[in-house]
């Protein structure tokens, strides 16, 4: 078993609840685990030892007690550091917070607090989460535990990796273009991003406000359930009783793929390990059929006049006070966002229900909607460009291609392992629900985990 | 450093005062990602979307 297997919270859950495994000694040996392996894959800018062993020992007498939170009680987790943790520095990966401490826990860290859960850790990323690669921070880049030569994707990077590397059960990251489930296909884990304001924004560095998710990161779907129950304040339990490990029933299951400008520019491994998944979907009997998009073309553009002027607007005062505080490619952009027109704004916001009116109709008769969540795999740490069906492009528009749209839309949207290239990279497989269906995309996902863990 | 006004009618007009204005300020490593800004601009600004003044008033959303 891999040790990001031992780490699934429907394995650990059980365990600590009997008391064959007690907390501390799960925090001690992730702790432990984090000192032999962060400095390879740079995951963690903050590491909570003392704080986190005095939760697991107070947690650990709870359950001597009797008192019992649930899956999460004791369960070790980390925190992209653009998430308050009270009493520690939220630094965004960058210069311009070295100063800042936070006052108290944003609210998805209080509700994961709440149910038992053990911070270990604060994770690194994209500086203020301004990119897709977790290269550009002040802490250095975050790298990939599959091959340390090359991006765990971005910009909950950090929250990727370690989730990778066993340092941690689950993370929380955030998703304003692909955030959480890039690093995910890049790493071969678990990201969800739910409807857009599900899960409380407080406490949280803005990138770009109307596009900003709070999410659940973890190993598997099941864990991400949990995580995702606990971050939305309402009751945890763990998914139906086994469920993640048998056949599921995939039958009658409806699945759209949007092939026109999504399945367009693709490399061939990713492309390959796509048309597996869909094969494997096919033939557990889900309905299958195709749908379209139809202003597709339009969604990088409409992205960019929406996140562009606002992630300059919040760093405005800081940008003309110490711009060099900034790595100069987050400074640049920052910089760029200051160009954008009003009225180019608002008609960006037009394009935006435009949009989000199509998804919804291509939603209107499925389960979900079927896509790659990373056109390509991980890239190498410092590549900038990557040459797809004979054309060159920048590997930050490539990496956001897929994801961004539902940023826009607000619908909710998961990545999940579907296979690895000849290489060995993860890919990843996006599934797409109804706005406000957050929990019924992530019962199709589990079925989807199941048959992707099936022999071909 | 305060930025000049940029007040273009079109796409040209307004990389041409955007990268002026850049290089002006000392950020001429701007300008690779205001020309491309404007290629999506242009897009922007032909969406089919964009000319509500013309439509019936029926298909704008109520409620204002």
């Amino acid at each position: 078993m891999r040790m990001r297997d031992e780490m699934s919270i429907a394995v650990l859950a059980p365990r600590i609840a009997a008391r064959e495994l007690s907390a501390e000694r799960l925090t001690g040996e992730t702790l432990e685990r984090i000192a032999r392996v962060n400095p390879q894959v740079n995951a963690f800018i903050a590491v909570l030892a003392d704080r986190a062993l005095a939760d697991a020992r107070r947690l650990d007498a709870d359950i001597a007690r009797g008192r019992y939170a649930g899956p999460l009680h004791g369960i070790p987790v980390s925190v992209k550091d653009l998430v308050d943790v009270g009493g520690v520095a939220t630094t965004a990966a960058s210069r311009v917070r070295r100063a800042h401490v936070a006052q108290r826990d944003a609210t998805v860290v209080e509700r994961l607090r709440a149910a038992g859960a053990i911070v270990v850790g604060k994770t690194n990323l994209h500086e203020f989460a301004y990119g897709t690669t977790s290269e550009d921070s002040a802490y250095g880049p975050v790298r990939n535990p599959r091959d340390t030569s090359r991006s765990a994707g971005g910009s909950s990077g950090g929250s990727a990796a370690a989730i990778a590397a066993g340092l941690c059960a689950g993370s929380v990251g955030t998703d304003t273009g692909g955030s959480i489930r890039i690093p995910a296909a890049a790493c071969g884990t678990v990201g969800l991003k739910p409807t857009f304001g599900e899960i409380p924004c407080r406490g949280v560095v803005p990138l770009s406000r109307s596009l900003d998710h709070v999410g659940p990161m973890a190993g598997d779907v099941a864990s991400t359930w949990v995580l995702y129950q606990a971050m939305s304040g309402v009751p945890v339990a763990l998914p139906a009783s086994g469920r993640a490990n048998t056949q599921p029933d995939a039958k009658h299951m409806r699945v759209a793929i949007p092939r026109r400008y999504f399945l367009d520019l693709l490399d061939a491994d990713v492309r390959a390990r796509f048309g597996d998944a869909i094969e494997r979907l096919g033939r557990a009997g889900a309905v299958l059929s195709d749908t379209d998009i139809s202003h597709a073309e339009a969604i990088p553009t409409v992205y960019l006049h929406i996140q562009l002027p606002e992630s300059s607007a919040y760093h405005a005062k800081t940008l003309e006070r110490e711009p060099e505080s900034y790595t100069p490619g987050v400074r640049l952009r920052l910089e760029l966002g200051r160009y954008v027109l009003a009225e180019d704004y608002v008609r960006a916001l037009r394009g935006r229900e435009v949009l989000q009116h199509e998804v919804d109709a291509a939603l209107a008769d499925v389960d979900a909607l079927a896509l790659p969540t990373l056109p390509i795999p991980a890239p190498a740490i410092g590549q900038a460009g990557v040459r797809l069906d004979g054309a060159d492009v920048p590997v930050r528009a490539v990496m956001l291609r897929l994801t961004q749209l539902f940023d826009i839309s607000g619908h909710p949207a998961i990545s999940l392992p579907c296979g690895e290239t000849p290489a060995g990279l993860p890919v990843g497989l996006q599934l797409v629900g109804r706005r406000g269906g957050t929990a019924d995309l992530l019962g199709v996902a589990m079925a989807c985990e199941a048959l992707m863990a099936v022999p071909h | 450093m305060t930025r000049e006004a940029v007040r273009p009618r079109d796409v040209r007009e307004w990389a041409e005062s955007a990268v002026s204005d850049a290089e002006r300020r000392g950020l001429p490593d701007l300008r690779p990602l205001l020309e491309n800004l404007a290629q999506s601009l242009a897009v922007l600004r032909a969406a089919d979307w964009n000319d509500p003044a013309l439509a019936d008033a029926g298909d704008e959303d109520e409620g204002r």
